[in-house]
């Protein structure tokens, strides 16, 4: 049954597969994500993360099954609820990052642009500057402050901290965490597991297309006696 | 959610498109210049040399600008729908259909712009020449009472030839964006496969064309009458370009839609 209520899961996956041809990228995934939690999505390359998360955004179509985003099937609705940030940059180079904040704000109203200047201003970024100027790094962070900036409802996060210095992840993750809506659930994939494992809630480990294991982080820690990372290395060892 | 889309398709594609039709007037005044002056009735080797170069110029420039301007709006829509930043639109909170819609009209607009642009400068141009605009006049002239000697021509065929022939470039936008996102659906060589698309539906649209003069050809046959059209600018009647545009463009837009909706599968 499809709970469709505020307080109900923000992503629920019932049965949901994927296949590219012949091979499964998904395979029938039952997969509930509650409200107000930071979610670590983990898994090797190749596992279905990235399937899973195109398929949450409208990207991709599902073979079989369903999944729901606050209860609606994905399309023009869900995405005012879901705030994405993808794995590469989607910016338009010829732009400005002032333009690109407008850009935002004129299509998504939950977007708060004080609080994107507010970040801008604090990771030292020129408003003015294109985006073709900037290095890849600081792309990134311009999108992540721009999808950081909504009051979503999800904030779907692919490798949000891959392409920076390790002494911006810090910062980087610093913002997910301080400026998330309470209310809303941040779902981040990752394979620096170890830069992220102390903001997640909660774990949801993925392999061949198969949800192997979703529990709490600190459930993981206490019941293995080993953290996260460590888990990790374990589970998925070549 | 329409109008801003249009709005930043519009400040995307402008950066190039102004200047480059901007060139344009600017080879256009050049060109009229040298006309102007009788670069050409002068003795000197050196004056006739730029007179020549600079004409050729200018043709050259009304062609490349052409061209150049068509291959900036499929490679604007290929790497906005189906790029990088298709992440960008498709996670937009905007129907599909509005999508479409913006790219195709604000590339139409580019077009149309451009279209008019040449055909005000080559009237410019020769706008002195008394013998050019008498050499226009008269071949209209010629043009209009050779198809009245069949069949009348009047004002509303005139606005039906232009509503067909806008709907005509209207279709071969849509067949562009059609193939772009057809050929999406391959695994590998993308590009490729888009262009393969293209010539099948050519192939495809050569062979409905053919079969509708075989078919009319027969019935003017049959009931012993010859049925000549107002012949339009493009010299196929008004009524079949604008009905065979017609259901291109229906065609062409669902294609599309039915991909980047039903098909959509970012690299």
């Amino acid at each position: 049954m499809v709970i469709k209520m505020e307080m109900g899961p923000i992503v629920q996956c019932v049965g949901l597969t994927k296949t590219y041809g012949g091979k499964i990228a998904l395979n029938q995934i039952y997969l509930n994500l509650e409200r107000g939690r930071i979610i670590g999505l983990l898994g090797p390359n190749g596992s279905g993360k990235t399937t899973l998360i195109k398929i949450m955004n409208g990207l991709l179509r599902p073979t079989a099954g369903e999944i729901f985003i606050g209860g609606d099937r994905p399309g023009v609705e869900t995405k005012y609820r879901i705030s994405y940030l993808p794995e590469r940059t989607y910016l338009h180079a010829g732009m400005k990052v002032m333009e690109m904040v407008q850009y935002f704000q004129d299509f998504y109203p939950d977007f708060r642009i004080e609080r994107a200047f507010d970040m801008l201003h604090r990771l030292q970024i020129p408003p003015n500057e294109r985006l073709k100027n900037l290095s890849k790094g600081t792309k990134e962070k311009v999108q992540l402050i721009l999808v950081m900036s909504r009051d979503a409802d999800l904030y779907v996060l692919d490798e949000p901290i891959a392409g920076v210095d390790p002494a911006s992840r810090d910062y980087i993750l610093h913002t997910i965490v301080s400026n998330y809506n309470r209310n809303a659930s941040v779902l981040l994939s990752t394979h620096l597991i170890s830069d992220v494992e102390s903001i997640l809630d909660e774990v949801v480990f993925i392999k061949y297309g198969n949800i192997i294991l979703q529990a709490p982080a600190e459930q993981i820690r206490r019941q293995e006696g080993k953290s996260i990372d460590r888990f990790f290395r374990e589970v998925f060892a070549c | 959610m329409l109008g801003k889309l249009m709005k930043y398709e519009w400040k995307a594609t402008w950066k190039l498109l102004v200047p480059l039709n901007l060139f344009i007037v600017v080879m256009s005044i050049l060109a009229y210049i040298t006309v102007q002056l009788d670069f050409f009735d002068s003795d000197n080797e050196l004056v006739l040399m730029t007179g020549a170069v600079l004409l050729m110029a200018y043709v050259l420039s009304m062609f490349v600008i052409s061209v150049v301007t068509v291959i900036y709006l499929i490679y604007r829509f290929y790497t906005s729908v189906y790029g990088d930043e298709g992440y960008l639109l498709h996670t937009l909170p905007v129907d599909k259909h509005h999508i479409i819609i913006a790219k195709a009209v604000v590339s139409a607009s580019w077009i149309i712009l451009n279209i008019i642009l040449i055909y005000l400068s080559i009237l410019f141009l020769f706008s002195t020449q008394e013998r050019f605009i008498e050499t226009l006049t008269d071949g209209f002239q010629f043009y209009v009472e050779a198809v009245n000697s069949y069949s009348k021509i009047g004002a509303f065929e005139i606005i039906m030839t232009l509503v067909a022939s806008f709907f005509a470039m209207l279709a071969r936008i849509l067949k562009v964006t059609a193939c772009i996102s057809l050929g999406q659906l391959a695994s590998n060589h993308k590009v490729l496969s888009s262009i393969g698309f293209y010539y099948a539906i050519y192939i495809v649209q050569r062979i409905f064309t053919l079969f509708y003069y075989v078919i009319l050809t027969l019935i003017n046959e049959a009931s012993n009458y010859t049925y000549y059209s107002n012949t339009s600018f493009f010299g196929s009647s008004w009524e079949f370009t604008l009905l065979s545009s017609l259901i291109y463009c229906v065609i062409f837009y669902f294609l599309t839609w039915y991909v980047m909706d039903r098909k959509l599968n970012l690299d």
